[in-house]
């Protein structure tokens, strides 16, 4: 699956979608390729108020434990509840029903050192690192 | 490990590159965690037939007229209740009973024995056998290199194994040894394993590798690759022990549930006083399987708590594809502990709840007997 236009990227691969209000956070089709098999996804608590970089969540596949960091400051407002059921959503649609959660940023300034589409596809082009 | 001239190889490593297996460094060995997914290949295995390279692991052939005596002083087992043509489970000890490995022997006669060790053990293991062997007429040699192993496990590996050899396979019981040829590849086979299922572990010089895995591969949709992480979680459900996870040399057999291994045989052998004396003193440490109650994974070196208090580690944990649920083991400090029993593992800064249960999580599905035979 090619990234989405309209999405910015962390080098740990999440990705934000900040064309409306909340931005909506997830990971790449790539970072779930790498992991396969998710089994447990640990979702951040409406209401909380994180940092840029702050761990948020944790997806866990068989074999893997990884930090999903905030890829902007801001405060979590919705959480992805159906990944408590169903954390293979990730696998399965990275960019859409396995979105883990929504953030009402505090501004938009720091999207502005995210990675655009064709820089994360470059960071990534060489598959697994 | 990242300095890759340090790796080792398997004869089939180039294969499992070529046919898209996902390489990492195992314990120093470039071998495939996964061909597909762990989950994929778990459930092929339960359901037909895992293929696995396990040509990592070391064999070491003790020959000469007092082998029995040597592997009597050696291991924890009574070479009297093994018979030329079997194999059993058992494990190389310290003088104070702590576990240097844990191995298969093979009786191929009372002066001819094979030990199948861990890879990561292997220096160790020989270095270990020679320091007690002056004492006794043997010849310990490491055929570990020129020898590679294959592994089929699942309920379908007897009828995929008879139609690569001349006769059916369904001759050779549990535990049992032969040697014949798997198409047409000399070889010597046990109908062992390390998933909780039926199969067989084939060994056979190293030259042959790649031939004989595509030759399992023709049998496209029965036989499917399984790499180390699928092995893990197989392992896991059956609750066989990881040498490094579940024994090292600071934990003795019977502190890991494996006192069964440990035989109250007449003979001297290393650790035998420390052994048999927690055998009747049974230690307060144990290692405990259990089961989360609340939705989280546990993972090795994550502290185990009964009320508010540590009490111990968990060795070993994961997500169980075919339970569909998390399942650990780990050493507990704490007397009696039962089935149902609730303890609570502490994750990220957080307790979640989990509950003691029954080894195994799943049981051999072989027939006749497991490993404790």
């Amino acid at each position: 699956m090619s990234n989405p236009e309209n999405l910015k990227f962390l080098e740990s691969h999440e990705w934000i979608d900040a064309s409306h209000e909340p931005a909506v956070c997830g990971i790449s089709d790539f970072a779930q390729q790498q992991l396969t098999d998710i089994v447990f996804v640990e979702l951040p608590e409406p209401g909380k108020k994180v940092a840029k970089g702050d761990r948020v969540a944790v997806v866990e596949s068989v074999k893997s434990v990884s930090d999903i960091y905030a890829p902007a400051s801001g405060e979590i407002v919705e959480a992805n509840t159906a990944l408590s059921d169903s954390p293979e959503l990730i696998n399965g649609d990275a960019f859409g029903k396995g979105w883990i959660f929504k953030i009402k940023l505090s501004g938009t300034e720091e999207l502005n050192s995210l990675l655009s589409k064709q820089e994360y596809d470059a960071a990534t082009a060489g598959g697994a690192h | 490990m990242t300095d890759n001239q340090t790796l080792l190889y398997t004869p089939l490593a180039k294969l499992h590159e070529k046919l898209g297996a996902r390489m990492v460094d195992f314990s120093g060995w470039y071998m495939p965690v996964q061909y597909t997914s762990v989950i994929d290949e778990h459930v092929h295995t339960r359901q037909k037939a895992g293929l696995f390279d396990i040509s990592h692991m070391g064999e070491i052939e003790i020959t000469g007229h007092q082998s029995f005596q040597f592997l009597q002083y050696m291991l924890t087992v009574d070479l009297h209740r093994l018979s030329p043509d079997r194999c059993m489970y058992s494990l190389l000890c310290n003088p104070g009973g702590g576990t240097i490995d844990d191995c298969f022997l093979y009786c191929f006669s009372s002066h001819k024995y094979w030990l199948v060790v861990n890879a990561a053990n292997i220096d160790k293991d020989v270095i270990w056998l020679r320091k007690h062997a002056a004492m006794f007429q043997v010849s310990i040699r490491n055929i570990s290199v020129e020898t590679a192993k294959i592994d089929i496990q699942g309920p379908l590996s007897e009828k995929v194994l008879s139609s690569m050899m001349t006769f059916p396979v369904s001759i050779v019981e549990r535990f049992n040894v032969v040697e014949a040829r798997v198409a047409n590849i000399p070889a010597i086979i046990s109908r062992t394993g390390y998933t909780g299922e039926d199969g067989f572990e084939i060994y056979f010089s190293a030259n042959h590798a790649e031939k004989l895995w595509l030759a399992f591969l023709e049998f496209k949709d029965i036989v499917k690759p399984v790499g180390l992480g699928a092995r893990d979680t197989l392992r896991l459900e059956a609750c066989y022990s990881l040498y490094g996870h579940e024994l090292s040399e600071e934990i003795s057999p019977i502190e890991a549930g494996l006192a069964w291994a440990v035989h109250g045989k007449e003979a001297d052998f290393q650790g035998k006083a420390a052994l048999l004396k927690q055998k009747k003193q049974p230690p307060v440490k144990k290692l405990y399987a259990f089961e989360m109650l609340e939705k989280a994974v546990p993972r090795t070196g994550y502290d185990i708590f009964i009320d508010t208090k540590k009490a111990g580690t968990v060795t070993s944990g994961t997500f169980a594809p075919t339970l569909n649920r998390m399942i650990g083991l780990g050493y507990i400090e704490a007397p009696g502990l039962k089935p149902g029993d609730k303890i609570a593992i502490k994750i990220r800064e957080k307790l979640y709840r989990a509950s003691i249960t029954k080894r195994p999580f799943y049981t051999y599905q072989g027939g006749k007997t497991d490993v404790k035979s």
